[in-house]
């Protein structure tokens, strides 16, 4: 799929991101523009999920939905970190309420960044390729 | 005599005419008035023992002297009226005056004067008696006083006790000496009780101690004064009940010292009135604090249901616009010129949307006083450069030219985030209102301790009546470049909030048909124009 995508370099070794979030469409959203890159994703759609598949999966970048049912992004950042493999990893944030958003809170919780939805390809490309590279 | 012929009943015995003489004489003598007879022409001819007591003159000091020598100058009239009287045959009785006694002291006399006649009848003399009334006059001024010292007396009692004070008079030693019926009812205790008593008893046990030395001092002083001030006083009745009372006391000197005079007025109805009237005050003040927190909560609430309804608006439309972002990259597979033409139909119109939703909620969040500011020092090019380069994805295609020009190297004190938000609702404006080759300009100067930055056009203009509304909410300039009607109209009104909020200004210049400027202000730092390198305070 990815392969028609020019401009973007393809990774010599593909990289494992996990993507939470509670809504369907934009899960699909999300692995739809990542999987265009090369990337081996899995989905989870709320913070207990990625708990349960993180440890099997083993994601070189974590993506959580601050808002999600059961266990909430915020918290679900916080077990990770607690996780010594998933110490380093990066976790970026995506939040739809930028009212809601403090910085401040968000890397407290252990995210390394975050992104304001509505996330275009070109943004989210951009970002998780940032990401990968400093983590 | 011929004369007293004249006075008794005529009796042929001589002897016994003889008789009644010596019997007339010594009347005359043995009587407490004087009696004295004159002459026609004012020349005292008899005088009798009475006459020498009251007068001081001897009968031979006066007799042959005229009768003036008894009357006080200012009142010798009086002799010419009285003749006048008697020689018209009449008599004059209890003729109240004053005469002079020979040591020069004014007598009060009444006198009885009638003439004297020869046995023709012809007024030969007057006879005249006089009696002193002087202490007659003294013993009735004495008892007019004495009568007006008692009403006086009484009407003074009378306002004693129909006052509606207590009133209290206390001696030197504080026992109680007058009290009036007010004084019984407020303390309970009869009139009988109270005198006598000591004062100290209708003080609470716990001030007692102290109020014979109050009561000494103020004897010292000596000057009325209210009792206590400042202080809430009680008194204590029979019953040992304690009630609010306020005092003046004012001191009376007499013989036995100074005696000290109490009004006491009870004042528990009106202390009673002041704690309805501060309780009245405390509930309106909870009722406000209620109404207050109330009012908060509901603030409260709102802030959450904008934030809520930011999450729910934002959630669909970011899959919206990712997919038609996607779907117009081709990445997922080609598309043919209807599907790419409809793929950009829904890109455009959802970022309106978020635009949209975006305005709105910035402006819910301003009225809510949710919005807050963060200044910080920002590079007053840096904001300028990204808010252009933001906007140029918008121009791409219109043939509309967006540039900055001669931007000071200054430093504003401003939220970044918002001073983009602004910068890109004018220059946003500025390309939907302005035809193909045409351009949109950002300018700034600094002016005093401020910054003043404008963003320029050549497009339709505004007619200087919408100048004036043109930052009002949901007020919509007539029809951009494209024909339709787009935004909310909140833009504007949002900037405006914004720029005040950082307590600047903005206003607009304009002309229909040759463009608009819209300034802004913003404070900024003093003397950085020369600093060159800033920090990019916007990472």
């Amino acid at each position: 799929m990815g392969r028609r995508l020019t401009g973007v370099a393809i990774p010599a070794e593909s990289k494992r991101i996990l993507i939470a979030d509670g809504s369907a469409s934009s899960r699909d959203l999300l692995r739809s523009i990542l999987e265009a890159c090369n990337y081996i994703v899995e989905e989870a759609a709320d913070g207990a999920q990625v708990l349960e598949i993180v440890e099997v999966f083993g994601p070189h970048l974590v993506i959580l939905d601050l808002q999600m049912p059961k266990l909430d992004g915020y918290v679900t950042a916080a077990a990770l970190r607690q996780i010594p493999r998933l110490r380093q990893t990066p976790i970026i944030a995506l939040t739809a309420a930028f009212t809601q958003t403090a910085p401040d809170r968000i890397s407290g919780a252990g995210f390394s960044g975050y992104l304001v939805k509505p996330i275009g390809p070109s943004r989210l490309r951009q970002c998780v390729a940032k990401a990968l590279q400093s983590g | 005599m011929d004369r007293q012929e004249s006075i008794l009943p005529c009796n042929a015995n001589s002897a016994i005419h003889i008789d009644a003489e010596r019997w007339l004489a010594a009347i005359v003598e043995s009587s407490d008035d004087a009696i004295i007879s004159k002459s026609l022409d004012g020349i005292i001819t008899s005088w009798n023992a009475g006459a020498q007591r009251i007068f001081g003159y001897s009968a031979d000091e006066v007799i042959g002297k005229p009768i003036t020598v008894l009357i006080p100058q200012d009142l010798w009239h009086e002799e010419t009226e009285i003749l006048e009287r008697l020689r018209s045959g009449e008599r004059v009785d209890h003729f109240e005056t004053t005469r002079v006694r020979k040591d020069g002291s004014i007598i009060a006399i009444s006198l009885t004067i009638s003439p004297i006649r020869d046995t023709a009848g012809t007024i030969t003399g007057i006879s005249k008696i006089a009696r002193d009334v002087t202490e007659h006059k003294k013993m009735l001024v004495r008892e007019a006083a004495s009568h007006a010292e008692m009403l006086a007396e009484r009407k003074f009692r009378e306002l004693i006790e129909s006052a509606p004070d207590a009133i209290l008079q206390v001696d030197s030693m504080g026992l109680i000496v007058l009290a009036n019926r007010t004084a019984e009812l407020v303390f309970g205790y009869s009139r009988d009780e109270l005198i006598g008593m000591s004062v100290d008893a209708l003080v609470p046990e716990a001030a007692r101690s102290g109020h014979a030395a109050h009561r000494q001092a103020f004897e010292a002083a000596g000057e009325s004064r209210p009792m206590g001030l400042g202080l809430d006083l009680c008194a204590v009745r029979r019953d040992g009940t304690e009630f609010p009372v306020e005092i003046s006391l004012s001191p009376n000197r007499t013989e036995g010292g100074i005696n000290i005079t109490a009004v006491i007025r009870d004042v528990t109805e009106r202390k009673r009135a002041e704690q309805q009237i501060h309780s009245l005050e405390l509930s309106y003040t909870a009722e406000l604090e209620t109404r207050h927190k109330e009012a908060e909560r509901l603030n409260q609430l709102k802030s959450e249901f904008i934030a809520s309804v930011s999450h729910e608006l934002r959630t669909p439309l970011h899959t919206i616009i990712g997919f038609a972002e996607l779907l117009g990259e081709e990445g997922v597979g080609s598309l043919n010129e209807k599907q790419r033409r409809f793929v950009h139909h829904i890109q455009t119109d959802s970022e309106h949307l978020l635009g949209l939703i975006n305005d709105v909620l910035d402006l819910s969040r301003i009225e809510a006083g949710g919005l807050v500011v963060q200044t910080e020092a920002l590079s007053l090019q840096t904001a300028i450069t990204e808010a252009v380069s933001a906007i140029r994805p918008q121009v791409s295609g219109k043939q509309i030219v967006v540039r900055e020009d001669q931007i000071p190297n200054a430093v504003v004190v401003a939220d970044p985030l918002r001073v983009r938000q602004i910068l890109y609702n004018l220059l946003s404006n500025g390309v939907k209102f302005t035809d193909p080759g045409g351009e949109v300009v950002v300018t700034a100067i600094v002016d005093g301790d401020a910054v003043q930055i404008t963003v320029a056009d050549t497009g339709l203009g505004i007619s200087s009546e919408e100048c004036g509304r043109i930052f009002d909410k949901f007020y919509q300039v007539g029809y951009t470049t494209t024909g339709v009607r787009q935004g909310a109209g909140l833009g504007l009104t949002i900037c405006k909030q914004l720029v005040e909020i950082q307590c600047g200004r903005i206003w607009v210049e304009s002309e229909p048909g040759k463009g608009s400027r819209f300034h802004f202000t913003l404070p900024a730092l003093p003397n950085v124009t020369r600093i060159t390198e800033l920090p990019d305070v916007n990472q």
